[in-house]
């Protein structure tokens, strides 16, 4: 017997499994053991943006605000608002020459960071290669932020070789827009030394991975990790997903009191094909590739034992017309299986004997089978 | 790149990859460390998966397949499989990497790590050993030969090459002693001692129940390796493994034994209580045991359980095998010889010499193989005799021909134990005295006297009698397949056993049906049960809605008043008395009661229509068909005085079958003639159409004649209370003999009548009516 209101109000399919999946993480003292440090959690989230471009973009998007807080502050008197501001420590005319020198340094330094970086992956790989082991580098490239500190790594170079020339600023110059009282170019300075600074902690982190790798029980450690945080929710998501949504078949039409198994009045099964009727009680039409995405299960329940009484009453009829009734038990079948992309004309929802479904019952199970957008793959 | 995240499966095949590495190239340390890294993920994975539903009880999220052909830990246990063949190809070589790899499901299930271990897991990761067996004898066969002695005859002898046979034969006892460390060590892994020490007694029960799959997994899969050697005559495998099955119980008599009670009736102690609490078994064993006995613990229980469960599997092993040699299912007598061992519960290291053992008499022989037939069925007919025949079924199943995977096929092996009755009766034959019964009769007396000792009561003797006239049957056919069994179980001749079994079953039978009956006669009908059936049939008699054909919107009310009703009494004859006892004492006649009260409608049908039978008709004659429109005009006259809801009643046969054809456009229509099926109307019984306003339907009259009268002329039917009873409608039993009796339907109705006429329509059948 499934509990519904674990979904939510509606009996999300994919909520419940959300919660039950979570409830499973928590209790679990494998899954605990193996849970992401906060530290851990933070320095990925930091590398969530992964890429290259979105690195580099990101940067993009911090420098036009610069940018843009240079020119209203020249617009709405630059003198006033940099006498709210402490005072800048070097002679202003200096600064220039202050900028190129660290920015050498930190370029010095980053390109310090990439090299050791990439001998490390490539020597991993090589090593890795050699004994057939390709599983265990991805999880070991997963692990240690290999992707997303190269990534980061290539996008602070780029940014600090173009900023040797300070583009945006250089143009706001020639414009005439730049500020003379305010010290805007520190300012990213400072962003581009907490970025190294981050690349660093990073490197340290994936030199031990590195390390940590190359031992047996350190492995095995990392690889349960990788399982618990990354791999298992999804997939325990997805088995369950699925097991649960063929299983509500048995106890949908089963109240909290009565017992397991199959209804033996009436039957409803998802995800099944029977011999179909021409045609669908109710049908949908999508002119892209959709598959069905969740299923408020709540609704359908409600919908159901509604259906189910009403059938059972007809059913009552017509067993005292032909004195038997066995033959007529009310069938309701959804043949949409989870995950399978469907296009066109679907049918959603077949019947076979039983009371017909009302309008409002259709309009609510067609709420209730939820469908997402997917790629085509012609 | 991202989206491409191993899975755990992926995972586990690297590892199993690395560890098959090493076999191939022969890496001993490196094969352990692999193996080891291997075993310690497969735990994790176990581990990580584990949960506890909300009864407390232990799950694992790993046997959710979620619509995959394979459940998780199934796929993660088949990675084995190909380690196992390499290692078994590597046995000359060296036969380290077999012997440790034996050692997989003792590792799964003894690492530091816990993890939830539901039987399905357990039985998975013990379905490891016949795995092994099947990659050994799948290396084995690849280097058999036939070996014929120079000059000699052909014969079908398959053996290995000598240094091969020397190599598989010194690799057997590691792998054995592998296998049975399982065992072993069972008490470590679950604990036992500090099960006794901590534990209170329902608890402790609790506790060795939840480890009964795990030993119930291994008994049955040391059969199947057994079984799998001796399919494939691998004489030295099949020695080995008789020998581990023969003294599989031995490694827990230490742990066990010291709590040791005596029935007489063990064999009605079933595994099926496992699934008890321990004041239902204690209950149990408490008609079971004599009460002299001392204080039973579940150790105890448990210990005898376990017993008996090795004994079974030893019988029936022997029968499937028995039956293989003697339906010349395979080409040496391996099978049969096997059998004997078992029989005798002689291992195989004591070579041809006489069994130590007295062999069993026919009472012990007979009594192990009842014990099959009469176990209880529980709740979702779940029983200790369906996972017996699982089991052979199982077993059976490896002799299979090979079938294209996807294609519907007829198996051609065995369901279960039904098919192995040839080979029992052999067994029960070749156990028949010289004279006498060895105490066979008195002995089943002694039980049939005592109804409660029986496992279902007297369900339990019912299924028995029934075995037991199976095997007469099959007797008296008298199978050659018998007879030569017997031949195989006392290595002799031995003819006269056959007709010396059946007379001695037969008696048998006439002893314990004769008790049973005595019993049967002697029990009083239950009488809340006929109460019951009375409520029932009541019920549906007063408060369901009636559905006649004709009439309708008539009420069906209960007075007190008595008067002006008869007395409608049907009979029911035959009825067993056994079906109204309690216990009940015959088989459960699927529905019974819920057909007795369908059959209410009909009773009652009957009275109100021969009721209106008897009522006076107006009789019209007509010269014309039905199909002219003047026998409708004149119908329409008549029906002002047949109101309210007139209706025709024509011959369903023949007027009938004409306006049906009309109706689908089968045959041509008058003028004037408006034949329809009004869609609202045609879910009534016997409904044919409505011809210009008035419904017709159809009844068994001959052709030519109608009546024509109101639906509603049965206003109420008013139901009196039975004399001397509470109740309005009521069924009693009234015996015929000492065993069957009539089940009379008893009702008290009193039908009130609209006083509208009835009018009878003769007219001329139609052309087509002849036709």
């Amino acid at each position: 017997m499934i509990d519904w209101r674990r979904g939510g109000p509606t009996g999300s399919l994919n909520a419940w499994v959300r919660r039950e999946v979570r409830v499973q993480l928590r209790s679990n003292p494998a899954a605990r053991a193996a849970r992401y440090t906060w530290p851990h959690r933070l320095l990925r989230g930091f590398f969530s943006i992964a890429t290259f471009t979105r690195f580099v973009s990101l940067y993009v998007c911090v420098c036009l605000l610069v940018v843009a807080a240079e020119i209203l502050a020249v617009q709405f008197g630059e003198q006033e608002i940099a006498q709210w501001l402490p005072p800048v420590p070097w002679p202003m005319s200096d600064q220039d020459t202050w900028l190129l020198n660290i920015s050498g340094y930190l370029i010095g330094a980053q390109v310090g960071l990439l090299s050791v970086v990439s001998i490390s992956i490539a020597l991993v790989s090589l090593i890795a290669q050699r004994e057939n082991a390709e599983t265990d580098v991805k999880v070991y490239y997963h692990e240690s932020l290999a992707f997303e500190l190269v990534a980061s790594n290539v996008a602070l170079l780029t940014v600090l070789c173009l900023q040797l020339l300070w583009p945006f600023q250089t143009v706001l110059s020639l414009l005439g827009a730049s500020a003379t009282h305010i010290a805007f170019k520190p300012f990213l300075l400072g962003v581009h030394l907490v970025w190294l600074t981050v690349n660093l902690l990073t490197v340290a982190f994936f030199i031990s991975t590195t390390l940590r790798f190359v031992q047996d029980k350190s492995r095995q450690e990392i690889r349960e990790r990788y399982i618990v945080n990354i791999t298992h929710p999804v997939e325990l998501s997805e088995r369950l997903r699925r097991s649960v949504y063929s299983t509500s078949s048995l106890s949908i039409l089963r109240s909290a009191g009565e017992a397991t198994g199959q209804d033996d009045k009436a039957a409803v099964f998802f995800g099944s094909h029977f011999d179909e009727p021409q045609d669908a009680v109710l049908e949908a039409t999508f002119h892209h590739s959709v598959m069905l995405h969740d299923v408020h299960m709540g609704v359908v329940k409600w919908v159901l034992l509604r259906w189910k009484n009403r059938s059972l009453e007809k059913l009552r009829d017509a067993a005292r017309d032909e004195g038997m009734g066995g033959g007529r038990r009310p069938l309701i079948w959804f043949p949409i299986d989870l995950n399978l992309p469907v296009q066109g004309t679907t049918p959603i929802c077949f019947q076979r004997h039983g009371a017909e479904l009302t309008r409002v019952e259709k309009l609510l199970l067609r709420y209730a089978f939820c469908f997402r957008r997917v790629r085509d793959e012609v | 790149m991202k989206s491409d995240f191993p899975e755990p499966d992926d995972i586990f095949e690297e590892l199993a990859e690395k560890v098959a590495t090493a076999i191939e190239r022969g890496k001993v340390v490196s094969f352990k460390r692999s193996l080891e890294e291997m075993e310690r993920f497969h735990q994790f994975l176990l581990a990580l998966n584990s949960a506890r539903s909300e009864d407390g009880s232990q799950f694992n999220y790993a046997q959710i397949s979620g619509g995959l052909w394979n459940e998780p830990h199934r796929t993660w246990i088949r990675h084995y499989r190909r380690l196992f063949a390499l290692a078994a190809d590597q046995i000359t070589e060296n036969d380290e990497f077999i012997s440790t790899l034996a050692h997989v499901p003792h590792h799964l299930f003894s690492f530091s790590r816990t993890y939830a271990r539901t039987p399905e897991i357990t039985s998975a990761v013990l379905d490891l050993g016949p795995m092994m067996v099947h990659r050994l004898q799948g290396w084995r066969s690849k280097r058999t030969t036939v070996q014929v002695p120079l000059g000699g005859e052909a014969k079908p002898k398959l053996d290995l090459a000598p240094s091969e046979a020397r190599a598989y034969a010194n690799t057997l006892p590691s792998l054995i002693g592998a296998w049975e460390a399982l065992v072993r060590y069972a008490p470590l892994t679950f604990e036992w001692n500090k099960l006794r020490r901590q534990k209170k007694v329902p608890e402790r029960w609790t506790a060795y129940a939840e480890s009964w799959p795990f030993f119930w997994a291994h008994l049955t899969n040391t059969a199947y390796c057994l079984a799998a050697c001796v399919w494939n005559e691998d004489e030295a495998g099949a020695s080995a493994y008789l020998d581990a099955l023969l003294s599989w119980r031995s490694a827990l008599r230490h742990e066990l034994d010291a709590e040791h009670f005596y029935t007489p009736y063990h064999r009605f102690l079933y595994p099926t209580m496992f699934r008890q609490s321990w004041d239902e078994v204690e209950g149990r064993v408490a008609i079971l045991v004599p009460q002299r006995s001392v204080h039973v613990s579940p150790e105890a229980v448990f210990s005898s359980l376990l017993t008996s469960a090795h004994n079974d599997v030893i019988l029936l092993t022997a029968q499937l095998f028995l039956f293989w040699t003697v339906s010349q299912k395979q080409l040496t007598d391996i099978g049969a010889r096997v059998a004997n061992r078992l029989l005798q519960l002689r291992p195989a290291e004591h070579g041809d010499e006489p069994p130590s053992t007295r062999p069993l008499s026919l009472r012990s022989r007979f009594l192990d193989m009842m014990r099959f037939e009469v176990a209880p069925v529980l709740e979702g007919e779940t029983s200790y005799a369906a996972d017996l025949d699982h089991y052979i079924q199982q077993l059976d199943n490896m002799t299979e021909r090979h079938v294209v995977p996807g294609r519907i096929y007829t198996p051609s092996t065995l369901h279960g134990r039904g098919g192995l009755m040839s080979s029992e009766i052999a067994i029960l034959a070749a156990s028949v005295p010289m004279t006498g019964d060895d105490g066979l009769r008195a002995y089943m007396a002694q039980l049939s006297a005592n109804e409660a000792l029986w496992p279902a009561a007297d369900d339990s003797i019912r299924r028995l009698l029934n075995h037991l006239q199976r095997i007469l049957q099959s007797l008296e056919t008298g199978a050659s397949s018998i007879g030569e069994g017997v031949k195989y179980v006392l290595n002799a001749e031995y003819p006269e056993s056959l007709p010396v079994l059946s007379n001695i079953l037969k008696s048998v039978v006439d002893d314990v049906e004769a008790a049973r009956r005595s019993r049967l006669r002697e029990r009083a009908i239950d009488q809340q049960k006929l109460l019951d059936l009375s409520h029932l049939f009541e019920k549906r008699l007063l408060e369901e809605p009636l559905d006649f054909p004709f009439f309708e919107a008539f009420q069906v009310v209960r007075t007190e008043d008595s008067g002006g009703g008869t007395v409608l009494d049907v009979p029911i004859s035959n009825v067993q008395k056994g079906q109204l006892t309690t216990p009940p004492m015959d088989y459960d006649l699927a529905d019974f009661a819920p057909s007795l009260a369908r059959s209410a409608d009909d009773i009652l049908w009957r009275t109100v229509w021969g009721n209106f039978l008897q009522k006076p008709r107006q009789i019209h004659g007509l010269d014309m068909t039905i199909q002219n429109v003047a026998f409708w005009e004149k119908v329409s006259t008549l029906i002002p005085q047949v109101q309210p809801n007139s209706i025709l009643v024509v011959s369903i046969s023949s007027e009938g079958s004409v306006l049906r054809k009309s109706l689908y456009g089968l045959s041509k229509v008058s003028a004037g003639i408006k034949i329809e099926s009004v869609p609202t109307k045609s879910a009534k019984r016997n409904y044919i159409a409505t011809v210009n306003g008035i419904d017709v339907f159809g009844a068994s009259f001959p052709a030519g004649v109608s009546w024509l009268f109101s639906a509603e002329m049965l206003q109420q039917i008013v139901f009196e209370k039975l004399p001397d009873t509470n109740l309005y409608a009521a069924i009693k039993y009234v015996p015929a003999d000492e065993e069957t009796g009539v089940l009379r339907l008893l009702a008290k109705p009193k039908l009130d009548w609209r006083d509208t006429p009835i009018f009878e329509l003769k007219f001329l059948p139609s052309q087509e009516d002849a036709d």
